[in-house]
């Protein structure tokens, strides 16, 4: 898939989290998309580019909500290394492991976070705060991320096939096949 | 050299972002120049694009509530123009008070009440994974806005201006931690501290043990604030206890507003 249509899907992302899932907030909180596509991205691309996606998206996310910057920024960066380090080992494609490693990693997102808050906002949120907030969006990225995943893996793959197939063509044929497939 | 940088490019990669992640972050505490410009850069692109999300969602929200209560339309108007004309007539009375309040006051030689313009805006964007209750709104510096300015709803206090942007500021909602009002006990005009807890309630502070406080007592904006006019609703006391030592109350307010749900507010302005 080339760049760009990742860049302007995590855009709409980064516009729907803060426009639309507001409306299907419960129980205090709601699914957050950027950090599942930061976690797909990594995932699939590898860490650099879920390093740079955690960064920018995290700080859109941030402007976009009114939240201060850097803070989405700075928990998806280490949400995206660890990704990173142990994307070789883990299962991709097999749902019941996509569920575990999403709830999971919200855990951790949601650990750094409280973190965060605590040790540079200087709130004073409980650990049980983290617990709830952390089991409510695990529970709501279970439900969503294997679907989100698939929509995802689908969707890069055509886009790969079309790369494949332009790749050893020549530059006028490129031309036709870009216009027309 | 070369071989170094890209065996361990993440490691960099990483380190690196986490620096500028974290000087943003502290940057906020005195926001600067370089920090404000990145917000003002971001903003300008990102909230036309929140603005015409959050309209056609909100069109079709509107059509879809349309379509599921025409049965009871009829009915609704009906109720709906007895409590207007209710409403016009509770209107008059408290003008010709509110009138009448001021020519005492002046006789009096109490300082006349400041004057409040209200600003309307629409929420544009809010972050619902955030753990802090912070809101996008749709005016900015072009439209007076200033930074610490009040937010209210029609029911009550939602909070305060806590960035200004050109066509757009940040709302810092009542729920906020680092959120606070003078509040007062409607009842007892007992005064105190409402503060935000980032959780669904708020917290009232400085009220002495054997301070006249119940459950269901509404607190309302206290005078000596500068930034909401007095009376204001802000919530119902929901639990009272006194603390370890029994020397202050432990007080859990019920917000007056539905913060979820927030998506029209207005901005308070002193008239010149």
């Amino acid at each position: 898939m080339a760049r760009i249509g990742i860049w302007l899907l995590a855009v709409v992302a980064v516009v729907v989290q803060t426009t639309v899932v507001p409306v299907f907030t419960g129980m205090g909180s709601a699914p957050d998309l950027i950090f599942l596509l930061v976690v797909f991205f990594a995932l699939q691309r590898g860490t650099t580019l879920g390093l740079w996606m955690g960064f920018c998206l995290g700080l859109i996310q941030d402007v976009a909500g009114g939240g201060p910057m850097g803070l989405n920024g700075l928990v998806l960066l280490g949400v995206a290394y660890l990704v990173g380090l142990m994307r070789t080992r883990l299962f991709k494609e097999n749902i019941p492991a996509q569920l575990v490693i999403v709830v999971v990693l919200t855990f951790f997102h949601q650990f750094l976070m409280f973190y965060c808050m605590n040790m540079i906002l200087d709130a004073s949120f409980a650990v049980g705060d983290w617990l709830h907030r952390a089991l409510i969006m695990g529970v709501y990225h279970a439900l969503l991320g294997p679907f989100l995943f698939r929509w995802l893996s689908t969707w890069i793959q055509g886009d790969d096939a079309y790369q494949h197939l332009i790749a050893g063509e020549s530059q006028s044929r490129r031309r036709f096949l870009k216009r027309f497939v | 050299m070369s071989d170094f940088f890209w065996k361990w490019r993440r490691e960099i990669l990483f380190s690196l972002l986490i620096v500028i992640s974290f000087g943003l972050l502290i940057s906020q505490r005195k926001p600067d120049f370089f920090s404000q410009s990145i917000r003002q850069g971001i903003t300008l692109v990102v909230a036309p694009l929140q603005k015409f999300s959050t309209q056609s969602f909100g069109h079709l929200r509107a059509f879809m509530s349309t379509v599921s209560s025409l049965g009871h339309l009829k009915s609704e108007n009906e109720n709906l123009h007895r409590q207007v004309q209710t409403l016009k007539l509770e209107n008059t009375r408290l003008s010709e008070q509110a009138h009448e309040n001021g020519l005492l006051r002046e006789q009096l030689g109490y300082k006349q009440r400041q004057k409040w313009k209200f600003v309307p805006a629409e929420v544009i964007g809010r972050d619902p994974a955030s753990w802090l209750e912070t809101v996008l709104i749709n005016r900015g510096s072009a439209d007076g806005v200033r930074l610490g300015a009040g937010v209210i709803t029609p029911d009550g206090v939602a909070g305060r201006v806590a960035d200004v942007q050109l066509y757009s500021c940040t709302v810092m909602l009542l729920p906020h931690v680092q959120s606070s009002v003078a509040g007062m006990v409607e009842r007892s005009r007992i005064p105190g501290t409402v503060k935000g807890t980032g959780t669904r309630w708020l917290a009232m502070m400085h009220v002495a043990g054997s301070d006249d406080v119940q459950m269901h007592d509404r607190v309302v904006t206290y005078n000596v604030s500068s930034i909401f006019p007095p009376g204001l609703p802000v919530g119902e006391i929901s639990q009272v206890a006194p603390t370890e030592n029994g020397l202050m109350l432990f007080i859990r307010i019920k917000p007056q507003i539905n913060f979820q749900t927030l998506d029209h507010v207005l901005i308070l302005q002193v008239e010149e």
